[in-house]
């Protein structure tokens, strides 16, 4: 009886910061978050594309709910920012036990937990679980134009822990520094090794442009370049290059990819995503198979109605070798070639 | 004031209604009280939102032109252009969805404002309203979209219009926020701070 009074009020809340809009004074605590749900069809009639989420073939799934708490006192403030089902946990990674598995230690993921405290205007220290800096897309499906993700996204880091310094010379000029853990650990057994760094530029209004490093053992080193730019208030232009090599030679990959997307009204937009991948020699990535390559385009439509997000997507995906499978029986890839059509439906608050 | 008559009335002659009856008194007269100061925030001759104000306190025109001065640089207003009679600046505020026990921002909207002075009386306007939505980041922290400038004037179709509606009254409650604070700042009397007293304890005075 308790529980469910509690999360009356707490949907109560929710349902009014969503329509009581009369006031400017924003408040120090700062409630927000996201659901998400989908359907997947791929035309081999089978699970086949390798993307981090929206995976389940011919499936009504369920994406993750995702809620998150932000408060400032003076120049101290905290994010708590948790996500419940499969996007946000077996899918993300690390979950309560920090191992990938479907099927056991599933109860929820940190998307951020961090402390920072703002020394000036410009200098600010943060320490905690943090959403990469490295990257294009996020976990989050609210902050990403297409449902389904890229090879880049996938085999980069999806959080760091550690403790980072950020300066910001100007508007224009920022950079941070920062130690961390290994990729998308809470606990680091083998110390705090990675070091980090982000070179922050917008030589004009609604252009930025992220220069980003991570390197450490046995994490291995990758350098990013993440920019987009709002050319008009229609048109948006991303692009994220990113080249990651194992320590001692062991493998990683490079690649880039496009982000082209125009509103044509306030409720509809259209997307594309055209990405070219490839596994270096020495391992395997997504079924990339080592020193050979794919690419994937994807055309992705978002249609808004306040705070609800429709998204459909159709993907195809081309590979330098065989690493697709043609058809529901096939016992191993059998084809260069892939598509597959997706619905969302992502609601934030 | 229609508020509290119409609970006078119902207390004195309808003492046994329910509480119900006088909810509807207080919500009735709150209605009646915002009517007529909606008027001034209104589409101008060029169909631009402006919330426009006429102030008859008299204030000696140096004197006000120095306060309004002080308070638009408080305000962090940029572009401060004055002459013997008038300031020009631009600024911003933030606007937020409330709710019980927290804000979230949602956009951040920068304006004109203009102000003229005459013969002890003074006028204001805000207008040229731009907003930029703020989107929540990979940092679960909300920060405007960079790039985006969308004029206050810009309708959206219908899938969205509720939103909008609800922007357009965020604009107009930020607005008069300010021009109420403006206000307050111009009429305050300003006086120099009072030196701190010290408390001397001495060993042989009682």
């Amino acid at each position: 009886m308790k529980i469910s009074r509690l999360l009356f009020s707490f949907l109560a809340c929710i349902t009014t910061s969503a329509y009581a809009q009369d006031s400017t004074a924003v408040n120090p605590l700062v409630i927000s978050g996201s659901v998400d749900t989908y359907f997947k069809y791929d035309f081999s009639k089978r699970s086949n594309i390798q993307t981090s989420f929206a995976t389940d073939q011919n499936s009504v799934s369920l994406g993750m709910v995702n809620f998150a708490l932000k408060k400032s006192v003076g120049k101290a403030s905290f994010v708590g920012d948790l996500s419940f089902g499969p996007r946000g946990q077996a899918q993300s990674i690390l979950n309560a036990a920090e191992e990938y598995s479907e099927t056991s230690a599933n109860s929820f993921h940190i998307q951020n937990l961090y402390v920072t405290y703002a020394f000036t205007d410009k200098f600010s220290m943060t320490a905690g679980f943090m959403g990469t800096f490295v990257g294009y897309e996020v976990i989050s499906p609210a902050a990403n134009f297409n449902y389904s993700t890229s090879y880049l996204f996938s085999s980069g880091p999806f959080q760091n822990a550690g403790i980072k310094a950020n300066y910001a010379f100007s508007d224009k000029v920022a950079v941070m520094v920062g130690l961390f853990n290994d990729w998308n650990k809470y606990q680091d057994f083998n110390g705090v090794s990675d070091f980090g760094a982000q070179l922050m530029i917008s030589p004009v209004e609604g252009w930025t442009a992220y220069l980003n490093v991570i390197t450490g053992y046995p994490s291995g080193t990758e350098f990013d370049l993440t920019t987009s730019y709002q050319i008009s208030n229609k048109f948006k232009l991303g692009l994220n290059a990113a080249d990651y090599s194992m320590p001692d030679d062991a493998g990683g990959f490079s690649g880039a990819a496009l982000y082209p997307q125009y509103a044509f009204t306030d409720a509809f937009a259209l997307g594309l995503r055209g990405e070219y991948f490839k596994a270096k020699a020495g391992t395997d990535i997504y079924n990339v198979a080592a020193g050979s390559a794919v690419t994937a385009l994807t055309l992705t439509a978002n249609v808004k109605a306040g705070p609800l997000t429709f998204i459909p997507e159709l993907r195809f995906d081309n590979g330098e070798q065989e690493i697709f499978y043609r058809g529901r029986n096939s016992a191993a890839f059998d084809t260069k070639k892939a598509s597959q059509f997706s619905l969302a439906a992502v609601y934030s608050f | 004031m229609a508020c509290i008559d119409l609970m006078l009335l119902f207390s004195n002659k309808l003492s046994g209604l329910p509480i119900f009856i006088i909810l509807f008194a207080i919500a009735f007269g709150r209605a009646s009280a915002q009517g007529p100061a909606k008027t001034d925030f209104a589409k101008n001759q060029d169909q631009k939102y402006t919330l426009y104000q006429v102030v008859t306190d008299a204030v000696r025109s140096d004197s006000l032109l120095r306060r309004v001065v002080h308070f638009l640089k408080k305000e962090k207003a940029t572009a401060i252009k004055q002459t013997d009679s008038s300031i020009t600046c631009t600024g911003v505020f933030t606007v937020a969805k409330r709710a019980l026990v927290s804000a979230q921002p949602e956009a951040l909207v920068s304006f004109s404002f203009q102000l003229e002075s005459k013969s002890g009386r003074y006028r204001f306007w805000l207008t040229d309203f731009i907003t930029t939505p703020y989107k929540r980041n990979r940092y679960g922290q909300f920060e405007p979209e960079p790039g985006v400038r969308l004029p206050l004037e810009q309708e959206p179709g219908s899938l969205n219009r509720k939103s909008w509606e609800a922007r357009v009254k965020s604009v107009e409650a930020a607005s008069r926020q300010f021009a109420a604070r403006l206000r307050t700042a111009v009429s305050e009397v300003i006086s120099a701070p009072l030196p701190k007293k010290r408390l001397d304890v001495k060993k042989d005075e009682w």
